[in-house]
């Protein structure tokens, strides 16, 4: 039987196969989106843990490499969702406003860093690999389930929220 | 706003934030995803159930009566 079909019939070392094959792919899709090694790697376990949990609505015929690439995608964005609100739920306790609403004291890379973190999510993860990680745009609408010019569109989106905070933080002209 | 403010902004982006490069991981994945598929896990509840739990706690909190009703049919 066929590695992929003994897969999704739940067969753990046709699992492991996959994963020793499709890890560092998964891993370099996580680290892209979360910028972090240790939280990369934790994003890999979630993710190949949904691929598993997943496994009877894989398609044996369609590319795994792709599938489980969408699924660290959409971990890699929870995660970055979960850090938002986390970042926002401190910034309410602690009674300040959030690091890129005061420009005094940051350098200008820091403050850009902060306005990144600050982006919805789904803006975050195209500005990031489109602009910073370059790549191209139809592996990203892949990468995502989305199409080539919705790719466009958020990174178009990103791109005009971050200038809008920087001109505040009098970071642009 | 313009293209080139646009590119300008992209600029900035790039130089705040660095590729990362094509590294795997640094150690060995598979046993932590083994124990994810031993370990049961619970089910976790959605938002949607949150919400419905706030909307209940929140009907009974405004009339305290209908926690009773609420408890009789229980």
């Amino acid at each position: 039987m066929d590695l992929l079909e003994r897969f999704a019939r739940g067969d753990l070392d046709a699992f492991e196969t996959l994963f020793r094959q499709f890890e560092g792919d998964v891993y370099r899709w996580a680290l892209r989106l979360v910028r972090d090694p240790a939280t990369a790697e934790d994003v890999t376990i979630e993710a190949f843990w949904r691929i598993y949990c997943a496994r009877a609505r894989f398609d044996a015929r369609r590319p795994f490499g792709a599938w489980a690439r969408r699924i660290a995608c959409n971990v890699a964005i929870d995660h970055l969702k979960r850090d938002r609100r986390r970042e926002a739920m401190v910034s309410i306790l602690r009674r300040r406003p959030p690091v890129s609403a005061s420009a005094a004291g940051h350098d200008v890379e820091g403050l850009v860093r902060s306005a990144i973190r600050e982006l919805p999510p789904r803006l975050h993860a195209v500005a990031t690999l489109a602009i910073v990680e370059e790549v191209p745009h139809a592996e990203i609408a892949t990468a995502l389930g989305i199409s080539e010019s919705a790719v466009k569109a958020r990174r178009f989106r990103a791109v005009r929220l971050l200038r809008r905070k920087l001109e505040k933080l009098g970071v642009m002209p | 706003m313009t293209d080139e403010q646009d590119r300008a902004v992209e600029e900035l982006i790039r130089a705040a934030r660095s590729a990362t490069g094509l590294g795997g991981p640094e150690r060995d994945l598979w046993p932590r995803v083994r124990n994810c598929l031993d370990r049961p896990r619970g089910v976790r509840p959605s938002a949607i159930d949150w919400a419905l739990v706030a909307i209940g706690l929140g009907w009974c909190l405004w009339s305290p009566e209908t926690f009773a009703a609420v408890l009789y049919h229980f």
